[in-house]
């Protein structure tokens, strides 16, 4: 049976990758999407410490976690549409009217 | 008794609901009643907070998940004044949008729901899902303006970074889980000492701190203060700042009093490095609304000090601070909403003798500019003093020496306006808007109170000073 | 139980590597799934079926869903992590490579309990008695959040013209 530390390294790789994705891509879907990464290697630590400790608390927290991110995507799917209706680029690089 | 302690969010909640179900048989004329109705739930969840704060309320409800002590409550009613003022300018402001009333007040309302519960939570799973009601609000409020492209971009950018943000917050949470096996925050920090601990505490860090625009994590800030309505911009860098504050300050000071030293030397450090970025930023911008992002950044440096210095005067000082900070922040932004357009015509230029075409707006802003600046007889300067003071006697004199440095590098900034205003010529140009009456309130309030708590600042400091008895 | 572990461990980590490195958006999605699905087989690993399923029917499938509708409402486009400038290679990568030396060796010298305890037998009974007993309020707190989010992202994606 796996030990508990493998799992935390499964999630602390996850983490790491989506960090690395978020920063590095141009499109925002893809930066997005190395979010969702992030958040997903939170719920793999929450769950992993959860059955661990034969607590339920952790399995709670992830099933809200998984609730708030779809509804959080679904919003920042919203704002970059209408953002791409306004100015037909989804490239951060070319969202930049706002500057000092 | 648990739901009669949170009456006012429920209050909350239901005027929201109530809102939106309006929205839907109200005819196009008679939208300022959503507004109206808005107003009349957030002024009676203020009056329940304030009488709870008053009664000296300290309830732990639902085995200890939120805790409605004065600390909390001090910041629910900042938070919920906030909101009242922020809705006062936003009648007008939505009167010239002409369309999607419904759908602002009602993400305002449950925006401020999420601070509310955000403050009183003393559970990690209650703080970050009241966090989240309050973000996804926040980013819908900022895309508000759909057609301008401006406000899609405020929105988007606040969005990416602040679910970033929130990802490493819950990252940190997961492991702070991990060490302590709980979520209550009297539990975790004891629990969870050790270098693993640290970083863990730093995620957690790191994702308040880009609620607060704190450097490094301040990049979205001007952006979306600039790009968003006014009127949320106001509510951003008040309401929004001081509930993220609050729960950061809860989670340090009662979770983690043993790890003090290094979190001290960190926050020292932050604080230093918004007050100067911010403040040398401000310096360059012709924008005033972005003038106002930068300032506002360096505002939560000021602040920020009271967590490095960590004594119970210097909390009590951030507590006063805030609170003040609310009335003139609101008050500059919401002036800078009646003059410009949705989210433009904010440059100095179109301030060129605004003292000659609306005296009482540019009296207004000159009041709560000298307070940002910090000048005598206003709020700021009591704020400022009280802060530096704190910091000498908590041993961080060289942290108030450089907000001294710093708060007179401001004064350029903020007096450029004041010459834009009342030594400017006016140029030629249709009349602005007339003011509506509750914005000429929220203003009168928020320039009043300005000047008052400048004047007598111990009654507020009182008051500051017996919220944080309960926190230890 | 190893060997489900490895493959896992393959579909997710592979997945994510696949998601950060695919240069067509929509790969990035399906690579997204085949790590939300590895997620998922951990879950049931680790005794917790509920939220095995719905990390399924959530996130492998509504999420990743949104996510293929946004690539299509908006405009298809290449994004490679290879055509980032050095500069943004060596910062994001050191600071990502700095990061996870510290998470793996922290991680590692911790004494975690190795044991995993039976599961609890009504794991579901269990989690639906938390959430409405201690955990009703955020319960509730995150149905206002749903709402705000359908108002949020109707208000945002609306097309103009249509007076509200």
């Amino acid at each position: 049976m796996p030990s508990l530390g493998d799992f935390l390294a499964v999630g602390a790789g996850l983490f790491v990758l989506g960090l690395f994705g978020a920063l590095m891509k141009r499109t925002a879907v893809a930066v997005l999407m190395g979010i969702e990464l992030m958040l997903n290697a939170a719920n793999l630590n929450l769950v992993a410490f959860a059955a661990f400790s034969g607590r339920i608390s952790g399995q709670i927290f992830a099933l809200f976690v998984i609730a708030l991110a779809a509804a959080e995507v679904a919003v920042g799917l919203a704002i970059l549409l209408s953002l791409f209706r306004s100015r037909a680029t989804v490239r951060m690089d070319d969202i930049d009217l706002l500057k000092g | 008794m648990n739901l009669a302690a949170l009456l006012p969010a429920e209050i909350l909640a239901g005027t929201a609901l109530a809102v939106l179900l309006a929205d839907l048989f109200l005819p196009h004329r008679d939208k300022a009643y959503l507004g109206l109705l808005s107003a009349a739930g957030l002024a009676a969840a203020l009056g329940g907070t304030a009488r709870q704060l008053a009664a000296g309320l300290h309830a732990s409800l639902w085995g200890g998940i939120f805790l409605l002590d004065p600390f909390a409550l001090f910041f629910q009613t900042i938070v919920l004044g906030a909101a009242l003022l922020v809705l006062g300018v936003s009648l007008p402001y939505l009167e010239r949008w002409g369309r999607d009333d419904g759908e602002f007040y009602a993400l305002l309302l449950m925006a401020v729901l999420g601070a509310m519960m955000m403050v009183a939570s003393r559970n990690f799973l209650e703080i970050y899902v009241a966090m989240e009601l309050l973000s996804v609000s926040s980013y819908a409020l900022a895309g508000f303006l759909r057609p301008d492209p401006r406000s899609g971009e405020a929105a988007l950018k606040y969005y990416l970074q602040g679910v970033l943000a929130s990802a490493a917050l819950l990252y940190g949470i997961s492991l702070l889980y991990g060490l302590s096996g709980s979520l209550d925050l009297s539990v975790v920090g004891a629990r969870s000492a050790g270098s693993l601990g640290v970083v863990a505490l730093v995620l957690v860090a790191g994702g308040f701190a880009l609620k607060i625009a704190a450097v490094p994590f301040h990049m979205w800030a001007p952006d979306t203060y600039q790009g968003a309505p006014a009127p949320v911009a106001a509510f951003l860098s008040t309401a929004s700042k001081a509930a993220a504050f609050a729960v950061l300050a809860r989670v340090l000071l009662t979770a983690f009093p043993a790890a003090q030293g290094p979190w001290q030397e960190l926050f020292a450090v932050v604080a230093a490095a918004s007050m100067a970025l911010g403040n040398l930023a401000a310096l360059g911008q012709r924008n005033v609304r972005r003038m106002l992002a930068y300032s506002s950044i360096a505002q939560g440096g000021y602040v920020l000090i009271a967590l490095a210095v960590a004594t119970p005067t210097a909390v009590a000082a951030s507590l006063f601070y805030l609170a003040v900070y609310v009335f003139m922040n609101v008050g500059a932004f919401s002036v800078l909403s009646f003059l410009a357009g949705p989210t433009g015509g904010e440059e100095l230029a179109d301030l060129d003798g605004l003292a000659e075409r609306r005296p009482a707006l540019a009296l207004a802003l000159a009041v709560f500019l000298i307070s940002l600046a910090g000048m005598p007889l206003t709020a700021g300067l009591m704020g400022k003093l009280y802060l530096f003071y704190a910091a000498v006697q908590g041993g961080y004199a060289w942290l108030a020496l450089w907000g001294v440095v710093f708060t007179v590098v401001s004064y350029f900034y903020y007096f450029r306006v004041l010459r834009h205003l009342f030594w400017g010529t006016a140029p030629p140009r249709p009349a602005a808007p007339a003011a509506s009456v509750p914005a000429g309130l929220a203003l009168g309030a928020a320039t009043l109170a300005t000047v008052l708590f400048g004047v007598f600042p111990q009654p507020l400091l009182q008051l500051a000073l017996h919220s944080l008895g309960m926190l230890r | 139980m190893p060997e489900a572990f490895g493959i896992l461990t393959l579909a997710t980590l592979g997945g994510a590597l696949g998601v950060v490195l695919a240069t067509d958006v929509v790969h990035s999605a399906y690579f997204l799934v085949l790590a939300f699905l590895g997620v998922a087989g951990y879950y049931f690993l680790l005794g917790g079926e509920f939220v095995g399923a719905v990390q399924i029917l959530i996130y492998a499938g509504a999420v990743a869903v949104l996510f293929l509708f946004a690539v299509m409402l908006t405009r298809r486009r290449a994004d490679p992590v290879w055509g980032r400038s050095p500069a943004r290679w060596l910062g994001v990568g050191g600071a990502a490579a700095l990061l996870a030396w510290l998470l793996l060796t922290h991680l590692e010298r911790h004494p975690w309990p190795t044991k995993l305890p039976p599961p609890a037998p009504h794991n579901t009974a269990l989690i639906g008695k938390a959430l409405f007993r201690p955990f009703v309020v955020p319960f509730e707190v995150v149905s206002v959040l749903l709402l705000a989010a359908l108002v949020g992202a109707l208000l945002l994606a609306r097309k103009e013209g249509g007076a509200s």
